[in-house]
């Protein structure tokens, strides 16, 4: 649409898009949840990198990568990606998170190519990334089998997909959905529906089906004296999981 | 790719965006600058001296004492000169007044070689400069300080004052003790007056200190000698051996003082040097420079931190000035490191706010220990006296206390920064 290219935006519509864009990257704004477990996340894909790419952890360990954000928001793993020197594309379909994320990201000085597009529909274009990640989404799409099979679709041959979600458990629908939404008030309630929580083995089949191998899953703890976020072995509530394609 | 957004905040055509913007090219700017680019960091260094008065001998005559943990940080980075190695400490005696009572530290007993180096200002100023310049991530602006800044929620920006845009994630306030940058932010700061003046002098005298420091005690202030390399030219007159001179004294008496003539004045000097060294004259420039402690009551602002003697000035009586600002850019800079490796935002607020709780307890600690000796030693009340004499007699004769005051000297105590390369005491 036309408003959406860039230097065509309303000054109005970009004063209210960066005020979003503030939002999304306030710290201790509605979207803190995610700040706090940006680190833990972005440990979890330079990790998963640098086993797939054979490049250490380091300032541009990216560099010369495609890398694609599916479900990019205001932009919180696109800009680190893109930081660490891949050439980074991110999607959303909502039109607000879009211009915030392009507006955050310009602030700062970095190029992402931010589109209002689903993954299915640059899927269907034949588009293929190194590196494709999509955290905190796949619970949130209608079709799961279907967003899978194109975010798959969207792995180059010798790439890497990342998801990030939370494990349909006991404990996930006590401590994610109630504790988060009911008694931390860390989420807005009603953002997740327990019964679309997918198990790793329920996020596997269809990635297997689609031509990949499931690198590693790792649960991703909260760790309440230090209040932040580690890497663990318990994989019962939130978890990351790496799957490659082969060359 | 057009972006009218960002033209209508800059009129001038902006500069590559850095990582981290430093304002003040001075000893902690400079190495802040080098210890961050070895982090991963691109960084600017913004400062309204231009290249050629940083890099001149007079600009600054001072001298620094660089203890063993900045020793290995300036080597780390390119900025070390093995010839400093003649002005090490290889021994400071503390003396009260004219007590024979004194607290003997000996490099030796430590098994860490020597204590430190005094190290002239402008030659350490020289060294960083040219490994700064040097480096391909670091850009210096010289000679144009910082005119105004803006901090948002994704960058900082710059306007220099000859009219060129600097967009940063992060901007590190070093522009000293009266920091425009800190008053910029807003940050506050409090004032400890001390109505003392530390008068800065060289020293030259006839036979070689054999890397004694000495620091003297007296009821105006302390007054410390602190080894110098020799003159390159052993003819050199009076005498080739050199000592820096730091002679605190209350304000009105060091008014008096650097209004004698040479002659005058370097029988008072002589007075309180002692004959250790047998005669000694001052050469060259005289300085003075009030006894100001400024604690600034934060650390850090939005995408701002400060570090060094913009964040607070120390009274100088335990050398550890330069000290304190170089451990606040290694910890500053392995933060950022670990940031960038995972390419998150150098400039985020928990990182910031990690730094201000990491370094405001080892400030804090100095800054008190240091005030304390001040004050304990710069008087005459009677029962003062004995006390500190009780004190260093007392300090003398336990050696794992005599050990922790020595580590303290060299800066090696308290929480080391990771980048020292040095675990935690």
């Amino acid at each position: 649409m036309a408003t959406m290219e860039p230097g065509l935006v309303d000054p109005r519509e970009a004063a209210q898009f960066a005020a979003l864009a503030d939002e999304w990257w306030n710290p201790e704004g509605p979207f803190r949840p995610l700040h706090k477990l940006s680190p833990v996340r972005m440990r979890f894909i330079v990790e998963a990198v640098a086993r797939q790419f054979g490049r250490p952890m380091g300032v541009g360990q990216m560099a010369g990568l495609t890398a694609l954000d599916i479900g990019c928001g205001g932009g919180l793993a696109s800009e680190p990606l893109a930081r660490l020197g891949a050439r980074t594309t991110g999607l959303d379909v909502t039109e607000a998170n879009i211009a915030a994320a392009r507006a955050h990201a310009q602030a700062g000085g970095l190029e992402i190519d931010y589109r209002l597009q689903t993954a299915e529909a640059l899927a269907s274009e034949g588009a293929a990334f190194d590196l494709v990640v999509s955290l905190e989404v796949v619970e949130h799409v209608p079709d799961t089998e279907r967003f899978l099979a194109a975010a798959a679709a969207l792995v180059a041959p010798g790439g890497l997909l990342v998801l990030s979600t939370i494990n349909r458990s006991i404990k996930s629908l006590a401590l994610a959905k109630f504790a988060a939404e009911y008694v931390l008030g860390w989420v807005p309630r009603g953002t997740h529906d327990w019964r679309k929580f997918l198990k790793p083995s329920e996020l596997a089949r269809p990635l297997r089906a689609a031509g990949l191998a499931i690198e590693r899953v790792e649960g991703v703890s909260y760790q309440p004296l230090t209040d932040d976020w580690r890497l663990s072995s318990d994989a019962s509530m939130n978890y990351m999981l790496a799957a490659a394609r082969s060359l | 790719m057009a972006c009218p957004y960002a033209m209508q905040m800059h009129d001038a055509l902006p500069e590559p965006t850095v990582d981290v913007l430093v304002a003040g090219a001075g000893l902690n700017g400079l190495t802040a600058a080098l210890l961050l680019a070895r982090a991963g960091a691109t960084v600017a260094v913004a400062d309204p001296s231009p290249a050629e008065t940083l890099a001149h001998p007079d600009y600054d005559w001072r001298t620094t004492a660089v203890a063993q943990g900045a020793m290995r940080l300036l080597k780390d980075v390119g900025a070390w000169d093995a010839a400093w190695r003649d002005g090490a400490i290889r021994d400071i005696r503390i003396v009260d007044g004219a007590s024979p009572l004194f607290l003997h530290y000996d490099g030796a007993a430590l098994g860490e070689g020597d204590l430190g180096c005094i190290v002239p200002n402008a030659s350490l100023r020289a060294r960083l400069y040219a490994a700064a310049a040097a480096h391909p991530a670091i850009r210096l602006y010289l000679g144009t300080g910082i005119d105004r800044f803006e901090s948002g929620a994704a960058a900082v920006d710059a306007g220099l004052a000859d009219g060129r845009a600097i967009r940063a994630r992060l901007l590190i306030g070093a522009d000293g003790r009266n920091s425009p940058t800190r008053i910029a932010a807003g940050i506050p700061e409090r004032t400890i007056d001390y109505k003392q003046t530390s008068i800065v002098a060289t020293a030259a005298h006839e036979r070689p200190h054999r890397g004694v420091a000495l620091e003297r005690f007296l009821p105006g202030g302390p007054f410390a000698v602190l080894p110098l390399p020799d003159a390159a030219d052993r003819d050199a007159a009076p005498w080739p051996h050199r000592s820096s001179i730091v002679w605190t004294d209350a304000a009105p008496l060091a008014a008096h003082l650097l209004g004698l003539d040479r002659p005058d004045f370097d029988r008072e000097l002589a007075r309180r040097f002692g004959d250790h060294c047998g005669q000694v004259r001052s050469i060259g420039p005289i300085g003075a420079f009030p006894i100001k402690l400024v604690l600034a009551l934060r650390m850090t602002g939005r995408r701002l931190a400060l570090i060094g003697d913009a964040a607070r000035a120390i009274h100088p009586i335990a050398g550890q000035g330069f000290n304190l600002g170089l451990r606040d850019s290694a910890e500053l800079a392995d933060a950022i490191g670990r940031q960038l490796a995972l390419g998150l935002d150098p400039g985020a607020p928990d990182l910031l706010a990690r730094y201000q709780a990491a370094r405001l307890a080892d400030a804090a600690s100095l800054v008190a220990a240091t005030d304390g000796v001040n004050r304990l030693f710069s008087t005459d009340f009677r029962p003062a006296r004995h006390a500190r004499r009780l004190g260093l007699a007392a300090v003398q004769a336990t050696p794992p206390l005599k050990r922790l005051f020595m580590r303290h000297a060299m800066g090696l105590a308290g929480r080391a920064a990771t980048l020292a390369g040095k675990t935690p005491v």
